[in-house]
């Protein structure tokens, strides 16, 4: 497996192709996984350790409603682990729920994004997104 | 004082002789003197009698004295009884130091001067004598001591003249939390309070053998205790039994509040006796059944019960009698007037330890009959209501989350719709003709449209769950907040009047929202006239405020202004004019939500106007 510098957590394909183009379109050369659940995303977790993949990896987008175990669970176990806790969150969902926005600040999320309906408007959020959390963020560190 | 019972003196000797000359010696007549020849013999004597001394010979067959009184020192019958050993004629030493080894009291040696013994066996009997004496007064008094501090209430000793204490039992912890002991610092005047001292020593003036009074204290926790003190006068002392009757004064009170309950209870409250006598008779009982207390006294309870229901009343009376309690059954009674009332009937056998026959029955009646009508028809429609309510509820949450979730999962595939007809436009555009790319354009157009619609309906599901945050708000500064964010061009086409508005207690995010729709639907409908205008304005009366909004725009007919109101109800085309038609129901639901109305009058081709009334608090 190739080194990841993108996680994207994301049950639903149309908004998943969505992403990974405007992902593209901001740089062709970051390297995204895709994954479908929750489970899928544990086991990831769990066989982490094993995978020098995740040294690069910079950023998770993860989609609040997704099958099996929901995105809070998915955050938890990131927060949880010594090897993704420091890695910055994105949670992209339809949710415009406060009670879903304070669940996934109160544990841990950097952002908060809501995903447009509009194709243009979602492309400039997420590179709006991938600007800080990519190249600001990592390189003011 | 002490009297000396007839002494029983017991002699152990092998020789006859000996047993002869001493009982020659020692005998008076109150005196018993028993023998006995041998050791074992002598042994069972002293187990069977009531000895007071025993001499006891040394030199014997089979058992010698030492042995004898060995035995005789580990039952604890005898343990306690003298011995006087009688050694033979030649003085050993030994002998004397095992004698005393085995406790003797003391020794006689042979040959016996006859005063040393009679003198000795005085002593010796005396002696036992105190000692017994001594041993019972001790009884009696470990008895007495036991008696005294196994006393719940407290006895003691206070000294007339001071009136301190002097001696108190264990039972001042209980009732005072003083030990025993520190209560003998204080005086009885120290535990009542000042108004009560004066009182007090004119008691201690009091002569006579007995004085009774009950006076109330303060404990050592500072609570008020009730005592009833009785007090014999003996001398300068005052020897006291205090009983703490806290309770008692306590429960005769409540007695005597629940005597004036019942008395002015507005519910029957009346005994009979077994034979159905009444013996009393509350006031409402008077007011319930029109008798008064004179009369129903001189009744049965059978007047009041109707003549059908009879036999039933006598046997519910019989199962009373036996001790079953009725707790409101419901029933019906006659008044004075011969009128059926509806009652709850509730009975108690007083004096259950009674014989049925002198026994007496507790009843209580309430007068339902009103209650019965009204209670029936009230149970009825608050059940429907209820019914209503819950119906409602539910449906109102089940439509708000069923909204809301739609018009989530709606935006989801609408969002891949408008993003793939971007895609196949941004990839292939090249490859498409006009025709293709205008049927693209109408996909996305459509999409967006849609999506416009999603997002106004989560407004108002939004709506419906959010809590209403009331503050006072400046509506004036509302109003101009929202024209000024209206594009200038357009806003000076639409020329907006506004007067001056009262503020009002609402929610300012939600009236910020109310505010917004009616501007934009008043620029909106009179856009199209060449000369639009717009007037906001309010009227004050003393419980709430009516705003109003007019334009000279399109108006419509009355007809449809119920429908206005309605998600999706649009009154123009889309052609004509853009729009959901879900911006009125959220301002009237806004508006319902402060407790508002809001109505709309309007003339085709004239100009319309919305008005809604906020209360003022």
């Amino acid at each position: 497996m190739e080194a990841i510098d993108i996680l994207l957590v994301e049950d639903n394909s149309s908004d998943a192709e969505l992403s990974l183009r405007a992902i593209k379109k901001y740089d062709q050369d970051l390297a995204v996984l895709h994954l479908e659940d929750g489970e899928k995303v544990l086991d990831f977790i769990k066989n982490s350790k094993e995978q020098s993949v995740i040294n690069s990896l910079k950023l998770i987008i993860l989609d609040l409603k997704i099958p099996k175990i929901n995105g809070i669970e998915v955050l938890n176990h990131f927060k949880e682990s010594s090897r993704f806790k420091n890695i910055p969150i994105v949670m992209l969902t339809s949710s415009m729920e406060e009670k879903d926005i304070e669940a996934a600040f109160n544990k841990g999320v950097s952002s908060y994004l809501v995903k447009p309906m509009i194709y243009e408007e979602y492309i400039k959020m997420i590179h709006e997104m991938l600007q800080y959390w990519i190249d600001y963020y990592h390189n003011s560190k | 004082m002490y009297k000396p019972v007839k002494e029983t003196i017991l002699i152990v000797d092998d020789k006859p002789g000996n047993i002869l000359a001493l009982e020659s010696l020692l005998n008076t007549t109150d005196r018993r003197i028993l023998h006995a020849l041998t050791g074992n013999e002598g042994l069972k004597l002293a187990l069977d009698q009531e000895i007071d001394l025993i001499l006891l010979d040394i030199q014997m067959p089979e058992m010698d004295g030492f042995e004898v009184a060995q035995i005789l020192k580990t039952n604890k019958r005898t343990r306690e009884i003298p011995i006087i050993f009688i050694t033979a004629e030649i003085i050993d030493s030994k002998n004397i130091l095992k004698g005393y080894e085995e406790g003797a009291v003391d020794y006689l040696t042979k040959p016996l001067d006859p005063q040393l013994v009679k003198a000795k066996v005085n002593v010796l009997l005396r002696l036992q004598a105190q000692k017994k004496e001594l041993i019972e007064k001790n009884l009696i008094l470990e008895k007495y001591n036991l008696l005294i501090n196994n006393s719940a209430d407290m006895i003691g000793v206070i000294d007339r003249k001071s009136l301190k204490f002097e001696q108190v039992n264990q039972a001042v912890e209980e009732i005072l939390y003083y030990s025993e002991k520190e209560l003998l610092k204080y005086d009885l005047f120290y535990l009542h309070d000042k108004n009560n001292h004066q009182h007090l020593k004119k008691l201690s003036q009091q002569e006579g053998e007995l004085i009774n009074f009950e006076t109330w204290i303060f404990t050592k926790k500072r609570e008020q205790k009730w005592l009833h003190w009785k007090i014999r006068i003996k001398g300068e002392k005052w020897f006291f039994n205090a009983r703490d009757i806290t309770e008692i004064k306590k429960n005769q009170r409540i007695r005597s509040y629940l005597a004036t309950v019942v008395k002015q209870s507005n519910n029957a409250i009346y005994i009979s006796d077994s034979d159905g006598n009444i013996i009393s008779w509350n006031i409402g009982a008077e007011k319930i059944y029109g008798y008064s207390e004179r009369e129903a006294l001189k009744m049965k309870i059978w007047n009041i019960i109707p003549d059908i229901i009879k036999p039933e009343a006598s046997l519910l009376m019989q199962k009373i009698l036996k001790g079953e309690r009725i707790l409101d059954l419901e029933t019906k009674r006659i008044n004075k007037f011969g009128k059926l009332i509806d009652v709850l009937y509730s009975a108690t056998l007083l004096d259950e330890e009674k014989k049925s026959t002198e026994s007496s029955i507790a009843i209580t009646e309430r007068d339902i009959t009103q209650q019965n009508i009204a209670e029936e028809r009230i149970k009825k429609l608050n059940q429907d209501l209820q019914n209503n309510v819950a119906q409602l509820e539910f449906s109102n949450q089940e439509l708000e989350s069923f909204s809301y979730s739609v018009s989530h999962d709606l935006r989801a595939p609408l969002r891949a719709l408008y993003g793939y007809a971007q895609i196949i436009e941004e990839d292939f555009g090249m490859e498409l003709s006009n025709e293709a790319q205008k049927y693209l354009n109408n996909i996305k157009r459509n999409a967006q449209r849609m999506g416009v619609l999603i997002d106004d309906l989560l407004n108002l599901s939004r709506l419906g769950r959010k809590e209403v945050d009331k503050n006072r708000v400046d509506m004036l500064r509302i109003v101009n907040e929202v024209i000024d964010s209206v594009d200038i061009k357009i806003r000076e086409k639409s020329n907006i009047l506004v007067d001056q508005l009262p503020s009002a207690l609402v929610d300012y995010t939600l009236f910020r929202q109310v505010w917004e729709n009616l501007i934009s639907n008043a620029i909106k409908y009179s856009s199209k006239k060449n000369q639009p205008a717009i007037h906001i304005y309010a009227e004050e009366s003393t419980d709430e405020i009516t705003y109003h909004i007019e334009d000279n725009g399109v108006g419509f007919k009355m007809d449809y202004a119920d429908k206005l109101f309605g998600v999706f109800q649009r009154l123009h085309s889309d052609q004509e004019f853009e729009g959901t038609g879900v911006g009125l129901a959220i301002v009237k639901r806004i508006i319902n939500k402060h407790h508002g109305k809001i109505w709309v009058d309007s003339q085709e081709g004239i100009g319309t106007t919305f008005s809604f009334t906020l209360p003022k608090n």
